[in-house]
Parts: C-alpha cells; structure tokens; sequence
C-alpha cells in the first residue's frame, strides 16, 4: 500500500510543536491525543456550520474557536497554547477557503466520507508517529544511562532517520 | 522547553515562514530574518508591556491572569492581522509570549526572554538557510533529499546554538 507523501510531512510538522513538550514522553502523549480530538471536533464543528459564518469572518472564527480552546486547556490543565499550532496543521483550512475545490463540496455530499477520512488518517498517523517518536525516546534513553533526549538536537537526529526510512520505503520503488 | 521553543519555532519559521524556504532555489535574505526577528521583538514587547499595565491594577489582575491566553491570543492576532504576518506568526506570538507570563509577572524579565527568543530565532534561521543555500551547490544523495536532510541540519544548527544557550538557560 502506498501512502501519500502528505501524511508524513502533516505528521512531523505537528510533531514539531509537540517537541517542546519532549522532555516529558507521558505528557507528550496525553497533548497528542488532544490534538487529534480537538483537530477532528474543529473539522466536524466548521464542515457544518461554515454556511453560517459570513465568509469574510469564517478563519477569524476558527482562530477564536482555537484561542478558546487554547484557553480551556491552560484552565484545566496549565498547558502553554503552543499545542494550538499542531492543530491548525492537523485541520488544513482548504475548505473554507473560496478558491478551493473543497470548498464548493455541499456540506452533505459524498465528498464529505472521502475528505473525513483523510483527516482520520492524518491523526491517526500523527498519533503513530508521536507514539513511535516517544517508544524510541524511552528505548534510547535506558533508564536514564544513554542518550539525554533533553536536547532538540537527538530529537531531530531521530526525526531524521525516521524521515529516511520513510522516504525510502519498498512500496515506493 | 524554553530553548526547545526557540528551536522548534526558527526551524518552522526556515522552513514555512517564508516561500523563499520552498521554492527550488531560496534566496537566503539576511535581512528579510532579521527584520521578522525585529517585528516578532517589538509585537511580543507590545504584548508583555500589555499584559504589565493591564495586571497592575487590582481590579484588573485576577481577570488578567485567569484568562491571560484567550486576551494574549486576542492581542497576538489583532497586532499580527495589522502587520500583515502569516499564520505561523500569530501562533508563535500566542507561544512564546504565554511562556514567560506563565512563570511571573516581571516586565523586566519578559521582555529578556522576549529579546533571547527573538534573537535565538534568527540565529537558527540564519545558520538553517545558509547551509540550506550551500547545499543546493552540492550533490545530496536522493535517499536523504527533503526531511532527513532538513532534520540534519536542524539537528546541527541547535547543537552550535546550544553552546551559546548554556549561557542563557
């Protein structure tokens, strides 16, 4: 099977805000899963109500709808809004944008399941990415006895390497 | 995550911030880095000085603090839209201006961070699109083109800024 080159690229670039939080793999995974699901409710909130919005104001709506949540989570929990940042990469804006053909899909059209499940897709790569980022983490580190993953620069070595066995896949040839 | 934030934010910036970073052949503009550099500076300075002003009235303080990421955000996109920034921009402004307010309320103190993370941003553009520039008069092996290339010299990049890092962290 082969995947699009898309979702990799979709999956380390919201990885990369997620590095800041890297020192603490638990915590990385608990914001991870928070992307996605706060990625998905935006889609399915903005896919139906777009109508509603006046055009000129709909990606302020969605960006006061991100601060809100922002806002939510630093309540809840005191965690710093960067995580925002890999939401808008998770929720691309194609379709309220005038000029994209997403945008003149019908709100109930059959090209709702298709553009819906590339979106699932793309978050549950990033999930598998941050997870396999995290599980190599923990592996490397050994308790405390190899590698200090305290430093970006090991975490970008490991992003590297994956990005090359990615790249570099059998299915691709 | 202080110096992990400055990283992660001047790879994005080399990489997304700009359409020189993705056209065939990028034309490192020294002075296009550090004149966002300077605006990125002057709009998070405007911000803590806000966020100052604003708390040092009682009345004010506890509605400040509770809601300091929705009224950050507010203030970040209003400056960012007025400028003409991108996107990128806006959230950064959200990021690194929320770190520092998070841990105290000294402007002084703000605004150093401000003036670190707005240099150590350039700093990694600088040195990330200069190599980047060199590398496109050298042969890259195609396994390692795109990201693996992107993340090595990311990787390269932090590690020197690290030297300089371990006198500000």
């Amino acid at each position: 099977m082969k995947l699009p080159e898309s979702l990799f690229s979709r999956s380390v670039l919201a990885y990369l805000p997620l590095m800041a939080y890297a020192f603490d793999p638990p915590r990385a995974c608990q914001t991870a899963l928070l992307i996605t699901a706060v990625s998905w409710i935006s889609l399915l909130f903005f896919w139906f109500t777009r109508r509603f919005f006046p055009e000129r104001f709909l990606k302020e709506a969605f960006f006061l709808w991100l601060l809100v949540w922002g806002q939510i989570v630093w309540t809840l929990a005191e965690l710093e809004p960067l995580w925002l940042l890999s939401v808008f990469f998770l929720t691309p804006l194609s379709f309220m944008e005038k000029e994209k053909r997403a945008s003149r899909a019908r709100v109930f059209s059959k090209e709702v399941l298709r553009y819906f499940w590339e979106r699932a897709v793309a978050g549950f790569g990033f999930i598998l990415f941050v997870l396999i980022v995290t599980g190599a983490q923990k592996g490397l580190e050994f308790g405390g006895r190899g590698i200090s993953f305290q430093q970006p620069a090991v975490l970008f070595l490991l992003i590297a390497v994956l990005a090359s066995f990615w790249k570099n896949q059998p299915f691709r040839r | 995550m202080s110096y992990s934030l400055i990283i992660v934010a001047g790879f994005l910036f080399a990489i997304r911030g700009s359409r020189q970073a993705f056209s065939q052949r990028p034309v490192p503009s020294f002075f296009w880095i550090w004149r966002e550099a300077t605006d990125l500076f002057l709009t998070l300075g405007l911000i803590a000085a806000l966020f100052t002003v604003t708390a040092s009235f009682a009345g004010c303080r506890g509605f400040v603090r509770e809601y300091a990421v929705l009224l950050t955000g507010a203030t970040a996109y209003l400056l960012t839209r007025y400028q003409k920034k991108s996107d990128f921009f806006f959230f950064f402004v959200i990021a690194l201006a929320s770190t520092p307010l998070s841990v105290r309320e000294d402007f002084f103190y703000n605004l150093s961070w401000v003036w670190v993370a707005s240099v150590g941003v350039a700093l990694f553009q600088t040195g990330f699109l200069g190599l980047r520039y060199k590398l496109l008069f050298s042969s890259v092996p195609e396994p390692v083109k795109g990201w693996p290339v992107f993340c090595l010299l990311a990787a390269f990049v932090s590690l020197a800024l690290w030297g300089l890092g371990r006198y500000v962290f």
